[in-house]
């Protein structure tokens, strides 16, 4: 490895990756709104406008803002591979997402034409580049180990998913251009299996051991899934004959629950047996996962049809039960070791006198345990309440919509607070 | 040469780079001092080498950990 790409001069500021996490939460309670406004219907089927500004709420203003924040933030540290004037380049992906969700959202919500262009010319530069950045920039520390390679597969299944999003949104914001909806399926396909899972898959094999303390994942499992992953993916796309996209489901479904499997035996075995509130966030979204995998057999395996668009329920249980409960666990682990390591950078780079006394809090203390608990509570309530009205219907949607935006508001408030502990420190050492 | 060991693989991060730093801390001259780790210590290379440590790791294949060595001196 390309040891002299890894320093921590390289390693983004407190504030960089923060701007990531704290839109994280808005865009959570913006999702709830959604879900005030259109209720029931929302959930009816997944062409529905306001479904799919939900859908895209999630993916792009929860999902990637975390995914990116944390990866500019792990590039460095964990696979020695940094993004070229990750300050500068940071603040304008974050101006660009946000913009971009915010533009794509209103587009689908309005129907207005210009909107869907301005997400097009704000979101496709900002993934675009990214996702480029970041296959090079660990290509270039010559990072060989399996996070690192699952990310960058990860980023390639990004580029395909942007590449089909956009010729999707180009159909609605230029008039005549005929763009096939069949697409759609491929686009969130290689989404969710692709950019969400993969990167997740790649990722938890470092982070579920260093920051839970579970023992390793079997050697090699998280890369050999993520091949397989995009085997199944690249085949399911590219080759169409009778019977074959079933196969290739049955098998995404039962390497979904197999790695949801593995990863709960892991978390089991923790090796610090105290409550944490990450672990159970991560126990959430692997019961998910095997939810919806369980879903997607009971499905392709002629189950009884139910009165509701099992895309819809599939949705659900991705995206917001799998990937948004992993995400907020993350973020209660990401975002203290920041304040930890950026309150310590002066003593870590020898910038102090040996023996010199600076405080730095344990990254236990910076958020409290309590207020994090009762988060957890407010978002399983939220999904629940959103399975509930999937099948029942009725009022059920009100109430997940409230436990939503309550769940995202105290995130909000929690990752605030842990930005004053910081903001705090640093004032009390009189650094700017 | 003596030899000092730490074990930090059951520790949650950062607990595994505060040990070793002040580990380090206290080290004598005549003294090196291995590390074994689930994974490789990335961030730890450039504050040793910030700090003039000399360093070496190895992975062991079977127990599937990396073992560090460092010492204050050329090894």
């Amino acid at each position: 490895m390309n040891l002299s790409a890894l320093s921590l001069e390289n390693a983004p500021r407190f504030w960089t990756p923060l701007r990531f996490f704290i839109s994280v939460p808005v865009f959570g309670m913006l999702a709830a709104l959604i879900l005030f406004m259109d209720g029931n219907q929302l959930l009816q089927s997944r062409w529905h406008p306001a479904t799919l500004a939900l859908t895209h709420i999630f993916t792009l203003g929860y999902i990637a803002m975390g995914m990116l924040g944390a990866l500019l933030q792990m590039l460095p540290v964990v696979m020695g591979a940094s993004l070229p004037r990750v300050e500068r380049s940071a603040f304008l992906m974050h101006l660009l997402l946000a913009a971009g969700a915010l533009s794509l959202v209103a587009g689908f919500l309005t129907d207005l034409r210009l909107l869907f262009a301005a997400a097009l010319l704000l979101l496709v530069p900002v993934l675009m580049v990214f996702a480029v950045a970041v296959v090079l920039a660990i290509w270039r520390a010559g990072t060989a180990g399996a996070t690192a390679r699952a990310v960058q597969i990860a980023a390639v299944a990004l580029l395909v998913t942007l590449g089909l999003g956009a010729w999707l949104v180009s159909g609605y914001a230029f008039e005549g251009l005929q763009v096939q909806r069949s697409l759609t399926d491929y686009h969130a396909a290689w989404g969710i299996i692709g950019w969400i899972l993969m990167l997740i898959i790649g990722v938890s094999a470092q982070v579920i051991p260093m920051f839970l303390t579970t023992p390793t994942y079997p050697h090699g499992f998280n890369l050999w899934l993520v091949y397989l992953l995009m085997l199944m993916l690249s085949a399911g796309s590219l080759l169409s004959f009778a019977g074959f996209a079933r196969t290739v489901t049955v098998l995404v479904a039962v390497l979904m629950i197999s790695y949801a499997v593995v990863s709960l035996y892991l978390l089991a075995r923790r090796r610090r047996k105290r409550f944490d509130v990450t672990d159970r966030f991560w126990r959430l979204g692997m019961l998910c996962l095997i939810g919806a995998g369980g879903a997607l057999l009971y499905d392709v395996l002629g189950g009884t049809q139910m009165d509701l668009d099992p895309t819809v329920l599939y949705g659900l249980l991705l995206l917001a039960g799998f990937a948004v409960s992993l995400i907020n666990g993350m973020l209660y682990k990401i975002v203290p070791f920041l304040v930890w390591l950026n309150l310590r950078m002066p003593v870590l780079k020898g910038q102090v006198p040996a023996g010199t006394r600076l405080y730095a809090p344990n990254i236990h203390e910076v958020i409290s345990a309590r207020p994090m608990q009762l988060q957890f509570w407010l978002h399983t309530g939220s999904l629940l309440l959103l399975l509930a009205a999937l099948f029942a219907r009725g009022l059920w949607v009100y109430a997940a919509a409230a436990l939503l935006l309550l769940s995202n508001l105290l995130l909000l408030i929690n990752l605030l607070r842990a930005a004053r502990v910081y903001s705090r420190c640093c004032k009390a050492r009189n650094h700017p | 040469m003596k030899t000092r060991h730490l074990d930090v693989q059951e520790l949650e991060a950062p607990e595994p780079l505060e040990r070793i730093l002040a580990e380090l801390e206290t080290l004598p001259d005549d003294t090196l001092l291995t590390v074994t780790h689930w994974r490789e210590p990335l961030l730890l290379y450039p504050l040793l080498d910030a700090r003039g440590w000399q360093y070496q790791t190895v992975y062991d294949e079977q127990t599937r950990n990396y073992r560090i060595t460092i010492r204050r001196t050329d090894i």
